[in-house]
């Protein structure tokens, strides 16, 4: 194994081990936030897709982590209330089955990621940050100002979905299916990234001139991460919206897309492990540094700065080493 | 996908008919005509901004002629993009080598077969591990002696091993026709010799559109020459025949040393 | 609607435009001559602000704190500048994003720790708190015109100084080619702080301008700076008509968007869908229009040719 699967193992491990720990010792509080850890780490894996691996700076994620969680939001709110849901002629009913759920708000992130990826890839450079930026800014303000979905209150969803055989209200059932879910997509991407599409979309990161004379289109190659990359985001989106059980505006807000973006750059840029070490850094930061001083934030802010400049490959960068292709 | 029909003997393979492009006032190419026959190498030469890159580019897709036609393998390609070119079977090597830089030698000229098998979009295999890919990458490798470097990132490559790279991947192509730009810039002189030994056994099974600064290799190569000046071409004949052509000399040969 | 209404959405609008404007053009000029996007830029909008309501607060003189807000906005600008951005110059855009992210987190965690979380009260001078009668027609607030003229003066002051200064022109020739004005003796790494700084003193006079008619609270800024960055595309990067063209363009859609929408679902929809309806639209207008731009001119309406 090389050193980069060691470390990701080990701490993979330790974490597993930690939860085990606070479930044995009956702390919930603990699962929770390894939930939460978990589900944020999942968003940071769609997100280093695209960034990592495609080279495509998102900076609007926050859009398909938002619809997500309002995919999961309306469908949710529509059983609990056992009013359908009526678009014209279509009638949905609504579902509070997980899987269901995970389905649509995949499917929706997609959709919403196909123009928006078209329209943004159109351009490179600062115009694409900017115009992602701009697209997840146009979904927030919508939410704000549509009244049916609570509008900037946000809505509430009184329990907690349901996944078949299982009591997803006890923490640690739901930690796992998080879990397992992140493991899951963990291993898609790995797939993906070490197959030829892969391997496609990282010379297209690098040179797209090279890549287009070689007859594949960047382009497509670019749009397809984009929209998958999306999907993964957003499932992230409806599995968080589901630990709160309440979705708001505040999920397609500019903040979360740059949170997504440091768990990225924190755990390291295109590393298996990044997303997952990334995320355990920024909650931790968030609880430990939080209880200390209200402006921890502050100190994330300098603890940014001082990665990029001086430590860019992250965690995972110090840990591992250099990383490889395929 | 490469086109799979094969290319007949005598047969022209490339063809650009008065081929112009002017940036403003500036005529860059100006009713540029050749044509490039298969089994021959066609030398392109001409002073330093004569417009040969222009025409490379055109040719290749980069630019868009403001008139003319260009036809490859009897099809005109002026409606098709640079990739939709490549997938006709027009290869191409770069002035300024462009490679994958984290990649290895290997992994390039992998992702060049890639390119020409299709079935780019295949998400579930691993890359490394596909034989389909890597038999045929290290037989180009081995045809351009770059098999000790295999595994080198291309960043630890020298100058003259990132040339030869350029060049095993236009061939993994499976090229109809290839378009080289200076292959031989900066190489030195034993790779020199290598990499003209070469080009003359390629020319057989694919004709070259050769652009070269290097007079000795394009006087030992060329099947025929084009001289290019100031965007037009002054004159097309054997080596022979432009070493003996008054206009050539004045405007180029004069000033060449080499 | 009446005459009198839609003109005043009218000028609300180039109101909201011009101030755009303001903001937009320093994030363009740093983009078009330094090559960096600096997402910090909202950041010194909040600093002039607050530092205009501290320093009127504290003396009184709104017009002591416009100046204390260029004075402060522009300092703030030469340190960051000096310790953090010039060492960004050469990195890609996505180091860029990050570097001047954290910045914002910085700045305004900084903030609130200085003044606490709520809102700073900055009120408009004493002399243009008034009306003023507009075509002998409609009233509208003094203040509000002030800052439209102001806007259009700072507008015509940097087509001056970007025309017709030296300053100006090694401005334009670092856009161009910025090896070559440091081969031909310009000191680089003054001219980036000072183009830092003046993008820097705009966005903070901005902050202090509007503050006065909204709230002065920490975030304030990067609301705004999404929108200067949806200028700069549709305008182009590095272009300043193109950011006035833009800015103006997008002030007058959104701010007659937000009141025409709703009346025009009006007329064959109740008053409560309307309304909403009518807003959320409004609301992603400018979007619209940026998407729509974009799908004929990838880079601009004044950008560079792709």
């Amino acid at each position: 194994m090389t050193r980069e699967n060691w470390v990701s193992s080990i701490f993979i491990a330790g974490g597993l081990l930690l939860v085990l720990a606070a479930w044995f010792g009956d702390e919930p509080f603990v699962i929770t936030l390894a939930t939460k850890v978990v589900i944020l780490a999942l968003a940071g894996v769609g997100l280093n897709l695209a960034l990592g691996h495609g080279g495509l700076v998102s900076l609007g994620h926050a859009a398909f982590f938002g619809l997500g969680g309002y995919a999961m939001g309306i469908l949710a709110s529509h059983a609990q209330s056992y009013e359908p849901l009526e678009l014209g002629f279509l009638v949905i009913e609504g579902t509070k089955s997980m899987p269901l759920i995970w389905l649509v708000a995949m499917l929706t992130s997609a959709l919403f990621a196909l123009p928006i990826g078209l329209l943004s890839l159109r351009t490179s450079g600062v115009y694409f940050i900017m115009i992602t930026l701009a697209f997840a800014q146009m979904i927030y303000y919508f939410a704000i100002s549509w009244p049916a979905y609570g509008g900037e209150d946000g809505l509430s969803i009184y329990v907690r979905n349901s996944f078949p055989g299982l009591n997803t209200l006890d923490p640690i059932q739901f930690f796992l299916v998080c879990a397992v879910v992140l493991a899951i997509c963990l291993l898609l991407v790995d797939r993906l990234v070490k197959s030829r599409f892969g391997m496609a979309l990282e010379a297209a990161r690098q040179n797209p001139q090279r890549v287009t004379s070689l007859g594949i289109e960047p382009t497509r190659i670019k749009l397809a991460a984009f929209i998958i990359s999306a999907a993964i985001t957003g499932l992230a989106g409806a599995l968080y919206a589901d630990l709160n059980r309440f979705i708001s505006p505040s999920m397609l807000s500019w903040q979360v897309s740059g949170e997504i973006m440091i768990f990225v750059i924190l755990g390291g840029v295109a590393r298996y492990a990044g997303p997952l070490a990334g995320a355990t850094l920024f909650i931790v930061l968030e609880h430990f540094l939080g209880g200390m001083t209200e402006f921890w934030q502050f100190w994330l802010g300098l603890l940014l700065l001082v990665v990029i400049l001086f430590a860019r490959g992250g965690i995972m960068g110090l840990l591992a080493g250099e990383r490889r292709h395929g | 996908m490469a086109d799979n029909r094969p290319a007949e003997t005598g047969a022209t393979m490339l063809s650009l008919d008065r081929l112009t492009k002017r940036f403003g006032a500036l005529s860059a190419n100006e009713e540029v005509s050749l044509d490039l026959q298969s089994g021959e190498i066609h030398a392109l030469i001409g002073p330093n901004g004569a417009g040969k890159s222009t025409l490379v580019k055109q040719v290749a897709g980069e630019l868009r002629p403001d008139s003319g036609t260009i036809t490859f393998n009897g099809q005109p390609i002026n409606a098709l993009d640079c990739a939709a070119r490549a997938r006709t079977g027009l290869g191409r090597t770069f002035q300024i080598s462009s490679l994958i830089a984290e990649f290895t030698v290997l992994q390039n000229v992998m992702l060049a077969v890639q390119g020409e098998q299709g079935r780019t979009y295949g998400m579930l295999r691993r890359f490394s591990g596909d034989r389909g890919l890597t038999d045929l990458a290290q037989g180009y490798i081995a045809e351009l002696g770059l098999q000790e470097r295999a595994d080198i990132r291309v960043a630890e490559l020298s100058h003259g091993e990132r040339r030869q790279l350029e060049m095993a991947m236009a061939l993994a192509l499976k090229p109809k026709a290839l378009l080289l730009d200076e292959p031989l810039a900066g190489i030195g002189p034993g790779g020199s010799a290598e990499m003209t030994k070469l080009l003359k056994e390629l020319k057989r099974k694919v004709p070259i559109l050769l652009i070269e600064h290097d007079m000795a290799a394009v006087f030992e190569l060329a099947d025929r020459i084009s001289v290019m000046v100031y965007g037009r071409i002054i004159t097309t004949g054997t080596a022979e025949q432009i070493k003996n052509n008054p206009q050539v000399q004045e405007a180029y040969l004069g000033q060449d040393a080499s | 609607m009446s005459l009198a209404l839609f003109l005043e959405q009218v000028l609300n609008g180039l109101q909201f435009g011009i101030m755009l404007f303001v903001m937009a053009a320093g994030l363009t000029l740093v983009f078009g001559v330094m090559g960096l996007i600096n997402l910090a830029h909202g950041s010194l909008y909040m600093v002039g602000a607050f530092a205009c309501a501290a320093v009127a607060t504290a003396t009184g003189s709104f017009w002591l704190g416009l100046v204390a807000s260029l004075a402060a906005a522009a300092i703030a600008g030469v340190i960051v500048e000096i310790v953090v951005i010039r060492r960004l110059y050469s990195r890609d855009h996505l180091d860029q994003v990050l570097a001047t992210f954290a910045l914002i987190l910085m700045f305004s965690e900084g903030t609130r720790y200085l003044f606490g979380s709520f809102p700073l009260y900055l009120d408009t001078p004493e002399i243009l708190s008034g009306p003023v009668t507009l075509f002998g027609e409609f009233q509208y607030p003094a203040y509000r015109l002030a800052i439209i003229v102001v806007g259009f003066a700072v507008a015509a002051g940097l087509f001056w100084l970007i025309g017709s200064t030296r300053l100006g022109i090694r401005i334009r020739a670092g856009e161009s080619d910025r090896e070559m004005i440091t081969a031909l003796g310009v000191d680089i790494g003054k001219l980036y702080t000072i183009v830092f700084a003046l993008g820097a003193a705009l966005a903070g006079f901005a902050g202090a301008l509007v503050g006065a008619i909204q709230s002065v609270q920490i975030g304030m800024g990067e609301p705004v700076l999404i929108l200067a960055f949806v200028v700069i595309v549709i305008g182009g990067i590095g272009s300043i008509p193109g950011a006035l063209v833009a800015s103006i363009l997008v002030g007058l859609t959104d701010t007659l968007g937000r009141t025409l929408l709703p009346l025009v679902f009006g007329t064959f929809m109740d008053n409560a869908s309307a309304t909403s309806t009518g807003s959320a639209l409004a609301s992603m207008l400018i979007y619209i229009l940026m998407a729509a731009v974009l799908v004929f001119k990838p880079t601009g309406l004044f950008g560079a040719k792709t």
